[in-house]
């Protein structure tokens, strides 16, 4: 999927000339709230930056114009910066929103392949890695990432308990919109689990016997 | 040597190994394929034409098997029946004294069950491939013809084929009986002792040989 980032027009001259406005006001801003406990660096704070436009900094600044047009020109700048800045937030939000479904398939998928080639599940439950991309924003499952589990399960590339049932009952109402694809591969997902489990539930048994049988 | 040295084979025969095999443990287990079938039966018995036709959604889980069906039979059938090989869990134990009477037990004494050594080399003798009698299923002959290298695995040498032609001989002609039946009232206390038998299983076990 191509990312596209439309940028507003931006007066250079403008820029220059009302950059130390800018840096000042920026200055002010972190004088008055800390970026590192107010998470700056992450998308949700960077919605400040839109408000930012119209908010009580701008008083100290245009207190002391250089110019008749100095108000205007800076406000128009603002209102392109903040203009700008909304854009690529929205468009890296929209696009982690899209983007990210499909690197957690990716994921899953590797871990499936790792599993084979090395007969060794590196993760311990569906459970952990499923918390992280949840903190990370993961939204939306495709239907093939459920089909990818069903079939782990299914050829015995996972244990169906490697997926708990509180995933479960979370998977089936995870997307927002549920649509038909998703709902069948969640069927088939159940389904799976459930025959899986049976199955165990019957290895077990015959283990017990079969140690029984050579225990005696 | 319990299996020949060979990498392809050219015909089907008894005791031959497959993988990746079609099992389909819960074809019609569920209650809702249940209920279904049984609703659509009933129809028919009275006379009542299906609606619609039955279907139920699948879902085969590969499995390893050893072939039961007798040399001859294998070109005349379309299905194949195999006995599932599992991996046991529990481990035989790791002294030699100790496990080559596990290993004997299963073989000599077992009905439902059947040892099978590693085919490859390097695999952990103490961890069994075991033959289950009790968990049996069919597979269309062309499925493993049409591929056969996909599928084959192994196959048993003479002497271990004849073992486990008598295995599957002894389970599918074994005769249940109670135990109790034979012993006297002192040696059926025994019995429950060394059979770790609860009260309860014990006196109903009893009263079925009282009836």
């Amino acid at each position: 999927m191509a990312l596209t980032i439309s940028v507003p027009f931006i007066d250079y001259n403008s820029l220059r000339k009302f950059s130390n406005a800018v840096i000042k006001d920026i200055n002010h801003i972190s004088e008055n709230q800390s970026f590192s406990s107010s998470g700056l660096s992450t998308f949700p704070e960077l919605n400040i930056m839109p408000n930012y436009v119209n908010n009580g900094h701008l008083d100290e600044i245009t207190s002391s114009p250089q110019d008749d047009n100095f108000e205007d020109i800076f406000k128009s700048f603002l209102e392109y910066l903040g203009e700008y800045l909304k854009q690529i937030y929205n468009t890296l939000k929209n696009g982690w929103n899209e983007i990210f479904p499909s690197l957690f398939d990716i994921l899953i998928k590797y871990l499936l392949n790792y599993t084979i080639e090395e007969k060794l599940l590196p993760v311990s439950s569906f459970e952990e890695i499923f918390q992280y991309a949840k903190i990370f924003g993961l939204k939306y499952i495709s239907y093939k990432t459920i089909n990818r589990l069903a079939a782990g399960i299914q050829y015995n590339i996972i244990n169906y308990n490697w997926i708990t049932e509180k995933n479960l009952e979370e998977l089936k109402e995870f997307n927002h919109e549920v649509d038909e694809k998703y709902q069948n591969a969640f069927k088939n997902l159940v389904n799976l689990w459930n025959i899986s489990k049976n199955e165990k539930e019957f290895a077990e048994k015959m283990n017990q016997e079969l140690n029984q049988i050579i225990e005696t | 040597m319990a299996y020949l040295s060979i990498k392809k084979i050219s015909l089907i025969e008894q005791g031959d190994i497959f993988k990746n095999l079609p099992i389909f443990p819960h074809f019609i287990n569920d209650d809702e394929k249940i209920q279904i079938w049984n609703e659509n039966i009933s129809r028919i018995i009275n006379n009542n034409l299906p609606s619609e036709p039955i279907s139920f959604e699948i879902f085969p889980i590969p499995s390893m098997g050893i072939l039961l069906n007798q040399d001859c039979d294998i070109e005349k059938t379309r299905y194949l029946v195999f006995a599932e090989i599992r991996k046991g869990k529990d481990k035989l134990n790791l002294k030699p004294l100790k496990s080559f009477k596990q290993k004997i037990k299963i073989i000599r004494d077992e009905t439902r069950f059947h040892y099978l050594p590693p085919w490859n080399s390097g695999e952990n003798e103490n961890n069994p491939w075991v033959v289950d009698f009790l968990s049996i299923f069919l597979v269309p002959i062309n499925l493993i013809k049409n591929n056969m290298d996909q599928y084959f695995v192994a196959r048993l040498t003479p002497e271990f084929k004849i073992i486990f032609k008598d295995k599957i001989s002894r389970f599918f002609t074994r005769l249940p009986f109670e135990d109790l039946i034979f012993l006297n009232s002192k040696e059926r206390l025994a019995y429950k002792k060394d059979k770790k038998l609860s009260d309860e299983e014990y006196e109903t076990r009893i009263k079925e040989i009282n009836s």
